[in-house]
């Protein structure tokens, strides 16, 4: 479902935010990205999404280069950043509305799955309102509805968990892995390892925009906690 | 004190890029900074130099009716005026609903220190403005009168107090509207009205103040006394001057240090109230599910824009102005006459050449309505939105064109109508006005956006810093001036009789531009969104 060859971000001043870097994740698949602050996982996840151009490497989404073909991928994608700076000055159905119109989905489908995932997450009754009266909770769970919309094939997230309420959290967990069992792919950042741990059937390590351990979680863990793992590979390299 | 400073110094990196120049090692940054220097460099000898050629004449005639102290008025009031014209314009941004608002109260700062460090912000802003309007006609009267040291002294001394009353009465005016307006559900639109009502009530005292820039002087100087009178703080700084008098330059100072001190002591009693107030939304939270209406992606991009437009007081504000003044001139030629009218805005209304002077007018507001010079900036934090919808970029660049098309197409087909009644133009002359404000309407946001995405601002802590400061509106501003300018100058130089050739070639010029500049915005202006 993605495939990243090779990928290479260099900013302006030289500095390589992710270098050489190669992932693949299937369908089904839930993969965790960890790293630490500034190791490369936003810059990875913003490539993905086609957000960053990228100097070296290529990112395929399903059999598609974000490079040369990036609205198909696009369209196959959904993306939640880390902090969801949406549009304050709409309410949440019109951001909900202004993002299926973008996706083209009828409205009779948008309306269920609005309906269907707001219920779920507590939001249906703001909806009319601004978004700017929103706490970061709530605009966390409107970019995740927003993400639901138009059933994508890959769910691309940086730190998806932060701000949710722990019943939220749990209601979006369940969400993800009912999208995998329908052959959806998450690919998502995360600090919190435990949740990896227990969430994701593949996880990857990221440290100073290399890639330094990534497969199954059984096996890249081996016996130790991803926790211990994750300091030892830190001080390790 | 400690604490202001620290504060003005951090509203000053933030709001200006200093550090973006100072820190980036990127020498097209450092090419960007350097160019934009000498584009501000030159509007100011610009303005200088215009201020210069409009009040030498004043002088003469001013020192032949032996009243050359009306060059120091005309200096304070001029000044005054625009002061108060910015303030109302900027400091809404500034002192409500500011982004660091949130951060700055939960940090151990007085009230008064955070509202005063914005508010000496705002002064410095002003205090340029005031050199670049309010010095040359000093000049003119130091060397009418052989101005010595002392003179030159007292002018800097002064100049450096002129703006603290003025821009204490813009905030007093805008801390008015914001309470008026934090006691409505939709504050944006109480702002506006109430913002307009003012602004235009002083562009219509300050063309009478006008007049004593043209030949009646005499008959203007009633009016000049009776401002004087009303502005009492005027008449210490003419009598400092004057006279090089230091009893009235300590009570000029004086004056305006206690007027800006007492408004920063009580203004900041409320100060932390009314932003709380502000900063309350409307929430019914009683939102039941309904029938939701489909869009094409464009007309829904077209539709966030247009939302997002009217959202934001600072953006119609410093945009919509030049629509309202272009109704408010074609209103006045059809109701007053064009005699009238050309003598209130001192533009030349001969009959022969009465349709490049109304395209002229019509172009003007139109480029001064580039609603697309700050719309990329604008995006700000949100950009990732737009960055990831499966949307060619195209679609998203043009919706922002649309939105500029929105305000000016239709003012322009009313305005149209309206001189084209009150002048019982022909047929091929409204056509002629109407082709080449058409295709300027179109040349003019192209052109805005693709500045936008040159010079980007995606950093800020409030509106106004990108609608109003930011380069990209700057070189935007700068640009339609050049694009006036050239076909002016081609007219005169020429001495042209045929008018409509003469708008025909200029629409033919635009109708070429045109098509480059769509050129230049699907290929480099797709690859620079792409670099954001």
């Amino acid at each position: 479902m993605l495939k990243i060859s090779n990928l290479t971000k260099t900013y302006k001043g030289g500095k390589k935010a992710v270098d050489n870097l190669s992932l693949e994740i299937c369908s089904g698949d839930i993969y965790g990205f960890i790293g630490h602050n500034g190791a490369g996982k936003t810059t990875t996840i913003k490539c993905v999404t086609g957000i960053l151009e990228f100097s070296e490497g290529d990112i395929w989404v399903g059999g598609k280069s974000i490079k040369s073909d990036p609205i198909e991928c696009k369209k196959m994608i959904a993306y939640i950043p880390d902090n969801p700076d949406l549009y304050e000055n709409m309410t949440g159905i019109q951001y909900l509305n202004f993002i299926a119109d973008i996706f083209s989905i009828s409205s009779t489908e948008r309306q269920a799955t609005i309906k269907q995932y707001s219920d779920l997450l507590e939001l249906t009754s703001s909806l009319g309102d601004l978004i700017s009266s929103y706490s970061h909770g709530m605009k966390q769970k409107l970019a995740i509805i927003s993400a639901l919309i138009h059933k994508p094939k890959l769910y691309v997230m940086d730190e998806p968990f932060v701000g949710l309420d722990p019943m939220a959290a749990h209601t979006f967990k369940e969400i993800m892995k009912e999208q995998c069992k329908n052959g959806s792919a998450i690919f998502f950042s995360t600090h919190v390892l435990e949740v990896a741990e227990k969430m994701c059937n593949k996880i990857a390590i990221i440290k100073d925009g290399k890639l330094i351990a990534s497969g199954e979680t059984a096996a890249v863990k081996g016996n130790s906690s991803l926790e211990q793992l994750f300091l030892e590979l830190n001080d390790n390299e | 004190m400690n604490n202001l400073f620290t504060l003005i110094k951090a509203n000053i990196l933030n709001s200006w890029g200093i550090n973006k120049v100072i820190k980036s090692k990127a020498r097209g940054e450092k090419i960007k900074a350097g160019l934009l220097g000498i584009v501000i460099v030159y509007a100011f000898c610009i303005v200088t130099f215009t201020m210069f050629m409009i009040n030498y004449p004043l002088g003469q005639v001013l020192e032949k009716l032996n009243a050359l102290e009306l060059l120091i008025s005309s200096s304070i009031l001029s000044t005054t005026l625009f002061a108060l014209m910015m303030s109302i314009y900027k400091i809404p941004s500034y002192l409500f609903s500011f982004k660091d608002y949130d951060l700055l109260m939960s940090l151990p700062l007085k009230p008064s220190a955070v509202l005063a460090s914005k508010m000496i912000f705002i002064y410095l802003s002003n205090l340029l403005v005031t050199i670049v309007v309010g010095i040359p006609p000093l000049i003119i009267y130091g060397m009418k009168t052989s101005g010595g040291v002392l003179y030159y002294t007292f002018v800097a001394i002064t100049t450096l107090f002129i703006p603290l009353i003025p821009i204490s009465i813009g905030a007093f005016f805008a801390y008015f509207l914001g309470r008026v307006s934090s006691k409505f559900r939709s504050t944006n639109l109480v702002m506006l009205i109430g913002s307009f009502i003012l602004f235009i009530s002083i562009m219509v005292a300050s063309t009478t103040v006008g007049q004593i820039n043209t030949v009646q002087v005499q008959n203007s100087i009633p009016t000049v006394t009776a401002l004087n009178d009303i502005l009492f703080w005027t008449k210490l700084y003419i009598g400092a001057l004057k006279n090089n008098n230091v009893l009235y330059l300590i009570a000029f100072v004086l004056v305006s240090m206690i007027f800006f001190g007492v408004f920063i002591v009580v203004f900041s009693k409320g100060f932390k109230s009314i932003n709380s107030k502000l900063s309350e939304k409307y929430k019914a939270s009683n939102y039941k599910m309904k029938r939701l209406t489909v869009s094409t992606p464009l007309k829904a991009l077209y539709i966030k824009e247009l939302k997002f437009y009217f959202s934001s007081y600072i953006y119609v504000l410093n945009t919509s102005f030049s629509v309202i003044m272009m109704t408010i001139f074609s209103i006045g030629i059809a109701v007053f006459g064009k005699d009238a009218v050309s003598k209130v805005l001192e533009i030349p209304m001969a009959e022969t050449y009465i349709s490049p002077i109304i395209t002229l007018v019509f172009i003007f507001c139109i480029g001064f309505t580039s609603t697309t010079a700050a719309s990329i900036s604008l995006e700000g934090k949100s950009l990732w939105i737009i960055k990831a919808l499966p949307v060619k970029i195209e679609s998203i660049l043009w919706s922002k064109i649309l939105v500029n098309l929105t305000l000016t197409v239709p003012a322009l087909i009313i305005n149209i109508a309206i001189v084209a009644l009150a002048f019982k133009m022909d047929a091929v002359t409204i056509l002629a006005i109407f082709v080449v404000s058409l295709l300027y309407c179109l040349l003019s946001p192209i052109l805005g956006i693709l500045i936008n995405l040159y010079f980007p601002k995606l950093e800020w802590t409030t509106q106004v810093v990108v609608v109003k400061q930011s380069a990209s509106v700057l070189l935007a501003i700068l640009a339609a001036f050049v694009i006036i300018s050239i076909p002016v100058l081609l007219f005169v130089l020429l001495k042209l009789e045929n008018v409509n050739l003469f708008l025909g070639a200029f629409s033919i010029i635009l109708l070429i531009s045109n098509v480059i500049l769509i050129k230049i915005l699907n290929t480099t202006g797709v690859k620079k969104f792409k670099e954001l």
